[in-house]
C-alpha cells in the first residue's frame, strides 16, 4: 500500500502568492463595508459636499461633491 | 446549586465544550454525521453559529436531495420531457456540473446516477450483464440534456435523471463555513476559527491573528485508514478544504476482481485500477472533493493526475 | 503535464465562481441608512442635512441605490471684500434692479430669515419679502460677511448597476439637485471589468452635468460696480464633462488598493454671482466694490490613490489626492482613518489635511490705477488655503443587522486672506439597517 503525505500548510502570508490577490473564499475581510471603496457612501457624500463648498478641489474618489451653487 | 450541566434545550443539534474556548456542535444531515468545531470565547456565540450551520446544511439537503419529493431535483427528474425553470443557485450548480463534465471529458456526469439501479455496491452482490448495461447507456449523458443557463431552465429527455450527490456535500460544507463566517462577523466575534466536517468532507478557516498570541494553531485532522495496523496520520490544516473520494466499504469483489464504486458513465463499467480512496487537500472542500473525484476517474493514472495538478493528496 | 494544471485551474475558478455567487445571492435584500448632520461654523453659517439612502441587491447581482438629501443652510458668509480700517457699507452686488435706488443685498436669496445672528455685522435693511431693499455694514477690522446667507437644497440620486457577464458590470445613474437659485442635473455611465480572477478591477466612468444658476437680482455684469449695479441677464449655465478611470487591486486577503485618474472639463459660468472684490483708489482708499469674474472654462485633473488594510482585526484606510487645473490651482489631500474594532463597538479616529495653491486670477483687491484684468476673484476658496480635519466616529452594532454611529469633527481653514480663517464643528448621527 502506498503512503504519500504531503506537508500541508496553506499559508495566509501574501508573499507566497505569485499574483497579488485573494481567493474568493479568502475574502471575508474584504467583503466588509469598511474594506470596500464606496462602502460608506453617506459619509463620503457628506464630506464631498462640505469640502466642495469650502475648497477649490473636488472629486478624485468619484464624481462627488458637485451639483450645488455653493461654489 | 450551580453545576456544569449540559443544556437540555430541545434542539436537533448538540453542543459540547471540548477544550479551552473550543466548542463542538453536532447534528445529522445528508446521511452523514456533521460536526462543527468552533473556537470562540462565548458559548452563546457558539450556539448561534451551530444553529446557523444546521440551518444551512438542512436548507441545502432539502433543496438538492434526490430522496425528497418536493424539491427542484424531483421536479427536474419528473419533468416528462418538459422545460423546468431553475432558480439562480441551482443554475450556478448546474453550470459547475457542466464545467466538470467538460474538464473530465465526460467522465464526471451528474446524469449517471441511473446506473445505481444495476450496480449495487452496498450489498456486495453480483455484477450486471452487458445487456443490462447496454439498456441503461442511452439514459446517460449530460450532453443529451439541454441546459439553458442564460434563461435559467433545463430540458431532460424522458427517462433521464440527474443527481447532485457528487457535488452537494462538498458544496454544503463550503457554504456552511461561509454562513458561519458571516454570522460570526455580524456577532462581532473578533478571533473566531471554525471547522466544518460533514462525514469526512472538511473545510476550516484560519484564525485571525490574535494580538496576544505569537502564532496560530492549526486544526489537526486525523485520516481514517483502511489498514488498522497503521496509525492514523494527522494532518495539520490552517485553512482550506479536505475531501476524500472512495470508500473502502463500497466495492464489489467478483471472481477475484475488485470493482470499484466509481462507474465510467461512458461504458457503464466501474473504473479499473482506481484506488480505494483518494484524499485531497485544496483551498476549498469543493475543490478538494472534485479533484479527488476527477483523479479517481482516471483509474491507473490517478496519481499522475494528482502529481501534475500540483496538489496535496494521499492515496490508499 | 500541462493539461492537468490547466484542468486544475479551470476547476479552481469554477469552484470560486460557484461559491462567490452564492454568498452574494443570499445576503440581505434591502439596506437603508439614514443620517443627520449638523454643520456649524463659528460666527458664520450653520447647516442641517438629513439624508436617506436605500440600497437593494437583486439575486442576479444587480444593485439599485437611491438617495435623497435635504440641506438647509443659513448664516453669514464672506462676500469677498477685503478687511478695512473703515466702516464698510454693502448693498447689492448682484446687479439686479439697477434702476432701484437701493437694491437687494448680496446673497439675500430668501428672506425668510430675518435674524441677525452675527455679532460682527450690523444688519440694517428693511425686510420686505423678495427684492427687498437692504444694506449691511461691517465694522473696521472685521471680515466682511453677508449676514443673511440662506439656502435650502434638495438633491436626489439614483444609481443602477448590473452584471453583463461574469466579469463585466455596467452602471448608469442620474442626479438632480435644486436650490432656489441653482439647479443641477447630471447623468453618468460606467463600465466595470474584472480580471485576474476578480482580483483586479478596472472602472471606466463618464459623467455629464448641466448646472443652471439664477441668482437673486440677476447675473451681475462682469466687474460691474456696486455703486452702479448692472445685470447681464437672469441666468447662466455651465456644462461639466468628467471621466474617471479607476483600478482596484486586491493585494491579499487583508489589503486592497485603488488608483484613480480623473479629468474634467467645465464650460460656462463659473463665477460666484454673490462675490465682490474691493476696488481701491490711488490713495488705497476704498473706491467701490466690483463683481468678480472667473474664466468660462476650467480643465482639471486629479490622481487619487487609496489603501485599505485589515490588521489586528482593525481597518486602516489611507488616501492621497493630487489635483491640478488650468487655473493654476494645485492641491494635495491626505486622509487617514483607523477603525478600531472592539466587538460590537468600533472607534474610528480620522485626520485629513488639505492644501491648495491659489488660482492665477485670485486677488485680495483691485486697484483703479491698474487695468481691469480679464479675470479676478477675491473668493478665499480660490486663494492659498490649508484645511485640517480631526474627528472621531463611534459605531455600535445593535445586532439584527442594525448599526448606529456618531461622528464629531473639527474642521479648520487657514489662508492668506482673513476670510479664510474658518472654524467649524461637524456632528453627525447615522443609523443603518438591513432587511
Amino acid at each position: 500500500m502506498k503512503w504519500l503525505l504531503y506537508v500541508v500548510l496553506i499559508s495566509q502570508i501574501t508573499g507566497c502568492a505569485l499574483f497579488p490577490g485573494a481567493k474568493p473564499w479568502e475574502r471575508h475581510h474584504l467583503a466588509k463595508p469598511e474594506m470596500t471603496f464606496g462602502g460608506d457612501e453617506i459619509n463620503d457624500g457628506f464630506d464631498d459636499h462640505v469640502y466642495f463648498s469650502k475648497e477649490a478641489s473636488s472629486g478624485g474618489r468619484g464624481f462627488g461633491g458637485g451639483g450645488c451653487g455653493c461654489n | 446549586m450551580k453545576t456544569n450541566v449540559q443544556t437540555t434545550k430541545n434542539t436537533p443539534w448538540n453542543i459540547t465544550k471540548v477544550g479551552h474556548n473550543t466548542w463542538r456542535g453536532s447534528f445529522s444531515s445528508m446521511a452523514s454525521p456533521c460536526e462543527i468545531l468552533i473556537n470562540c470565547t462565548r458559548r452563546q456565540h457558539a450556539e448561534s453559529l451551530v444553529e446557523c450551520a444546521y440551518r444551512e446544511a438542512k436548507r441545502i439537503e432539502s433543496k438538492f436531495s434526490r430522496y425528497q419529493e418536493d424539491n427542484i431535483i424531483f421536479r427536474i427528474n419528473n419533468s416528462q420531457g418538459e422545460w423546468v425553470s431553475l432558480d439562480t443557485e441551482t443554475t450556478e450548480i448546474l453550470k459547475f456540473a457542466d464545467q466538470l463534465f467538460q474538464v473530465s471529458e465526460g467522465l464526471f456526469d451528474i446524469s449517471s446516477g441511473v446506473l445505481r439501479r444495476i450496480w449495487n455496491f452496498q450489498t456486495h452482490s453480483s455484477i450486471p450483464t452487458q445487456g443490462m448495461i447496454d439498456n441503461m447507456l442511452p439514459l446517460i449523458g449530460w450532453d443529451k440534456i439541454t441546459f439553458d443557463s442564460d434563461n435559467q431552465r433545463i430540458l431532460l429527455p424522458m427517462g433521464m435523471e440527474i443527481d447532485l450527490g457528487g457535488i452537494g456535500k462538498e458544496y454544503a460544507v463550503d457554504l456552511t463555513l461561509k454562513k458561519i463566517q458571516q454570522m460570526s462577523d455580524s456577532l462581532g466575534i473578533a478571533h473566531g476559527s471554525y471547522l466544518v466536517n460533514f462525514g469526512g468532507d472538511i473545510v476550516c478557516s484560519h484564525k485571525t491573528k490574535d494580538k496576544n498570541k505569537q502564532s496560530e494553531s492549526p486544526w489537526v485532522i486525523g485520516i481514517e485508514t483502511i489498514d488498522s495496523l497503521k496509525t492514523a496520520p494527522a494532518i495539520e490544516l490552517v485553512a482550506g478544504g479536505l475531501a476524500t473520494s472512495g470508500d473502502s466499504r463500497r466495492h464489489i469483489d467478483h471472481e477475484d476482481k475488485r470493482y470499484s464504486h466509481i462507474v465510467n458513465p461512458k461504458t457503464g463499467w466501474p473504473i479499473e485500477h482506481a484506488p480505494h480512496s483518494v484524499t485531497v487537500i485544496a483551498n476549498t472542500c469543493l475543490e478538494a472533493g472534485m479533484l479527488a473525484t476527477l483523479a479517481s476517474l482516471q483509474g491507473r493514472d490517478c496519481e499522475n493526475m494528482l502529481i501534475d495538478s500540483n496538489t496535496c493528496y494521499w492515496i490508499q | 503535464m500541462q493539461l492537468a494544471k490547466k484542468k486544475r485551474w479551470i476547476l479552481a475558478s469554477a469552484v470560486g465562481s460557484l461559491l462567490s455567487t452564492q454568498s452574494r445571492a443570499y445576503g440581505a435584500d434591502w439596506q437603508a441608512e439614514t443620517a443627520y448632520r449638523y454643520y456649524s461654523e463659528t460666527d458664520r453659517v450653520t447647516a442641517m442635512e438629513p439624508v436617506l439612502k436605500l440600497h437593494k441587491t437583486e439575486s442576479d447581482g444587480s444593485e439599485i441605490d437611491f438617495s435623497i438629501a435635504y440641506d438647509s443652510l443659513s448664516g453669514a458668509s464672506p462676500n469677498g471684500a477685503a478687511v478695512s480700517d473703515e466702516v464698510q457699507t454693502f448693498t447689492s452686488t448682484s446687479g439686479a434692479g439697477a434702476a432701484e435706488t437701493t437694491t437687494a443685498a448680496s446673497g439675500y436669496r430668501s428672506s425668510r430669515d430675518d435674524r441677525d445672528d452675527d455679532d460682527d455685522d450690523d444688519y440694517e435693511g428693511d425686510d420686505e419679502y423678495g427684492g427687498g431693499v437692504r444694506e449691511y455694514t461691517v465694522q473696521p477690522g472685521e471680515i466682511p460677511l453677508d449676514p443673511d446667507f440662506s439656502d435650502d437644497r434638495l438633491s436626489i440620486s439614483l444609481q443602477y448597476s448590473t452584471p453583463a457577464t461574469r466579469t463585466i458590470t455596467t452602471a448608469i445613474g442620474g442626479s438632480y439637485s435644486s436650490e432656489s437659485d441653482y439647479l443641477s442635473m447630471a447623468i453618468n455611465g460606467g463600465l466595470g471589468l474584472s480580471f485576474n480572477r476578480k482580483n483586479t478591477q478596472l472602472g471606466l466612468n463618464l459623467s455629464l452635468a448641466h448646472d443652471e444658476n439664477t441668482p437673486f437680482g440677476g447675473v451681475p455684469t462682469r466687474f460691474s460696480k456696486m455703486s452702479e449695479p448692472s445685470s447681464s441677464g437672469s441666468s447662466e449655465s455651465k456644462t461639466i464633462v468628467e471621466t474617471l478611470i479607476s483600478v482596484t487591486q486586491i493585494l491579499s486577503p487583508n489589503a486592497v488598493v485603488q488608483l484613480n485618474y480623473s479629468a474634467g472639463m467645465s464650460q460656462g459660468y463659473h463665477t460666484d454671482p454673490y462675490k465682490i472684490i474691493t476696488l481701491l483708489d490711488e490713495n488705497l482708499d476704498i473706491l467701490d466694490y466690483v463683481a468678480e469674474n472667473r474664466p468660462d472654462q476650467r480643465t482639471k485633473h486629479s490622481v487619487f490613490s487609496a489603501l485599505k488594510y485589515h490588521a489586528f482585526g482593525d481597518t486602516i484606510d489611507l488616501s492621497y489626492r493630487y489635483m491640478w487645473d488650468d487655473w493654476a490651482i494645485t492641491s494635495t489631500t491626505v486622509d487617514v482613518k483607523y477603525r478600531l474594532n472592539l466587538g460590537n463597538v468600533f472607534i474610528q479616529p480620522h485626520y485629513r489635511h488639505y492644501h491648495q495653491e491659489a488660482a492665477n486670477f485670485y486677488v485680495t483687491q483691485l486697484h483703479s490705477t491698474d487695468d481691469i484684468p480679464d479675470h479676478a476673484s477675491a473668493d478665499y476658496r480660490l486663494g492659498t488655503l490649508t484645511s485640517t480635519t480631526y474627528g472621531v466616529k463611534v459605531g455600535l452594532d445593535l445586532g439584527k443587522q442594525q448599526e448606529i454611529s456618531f461622528r464629531v469633527e473639527s474642521f479648520q481653514q487657514e489662508g492668506e486672506s482673513a476670510a479664510a480663517n474658518l472654524d467649524a464643528v461637524i456632528s453627525q448621527i447615522n443609523y443603518k439597517v438591513a432587511f
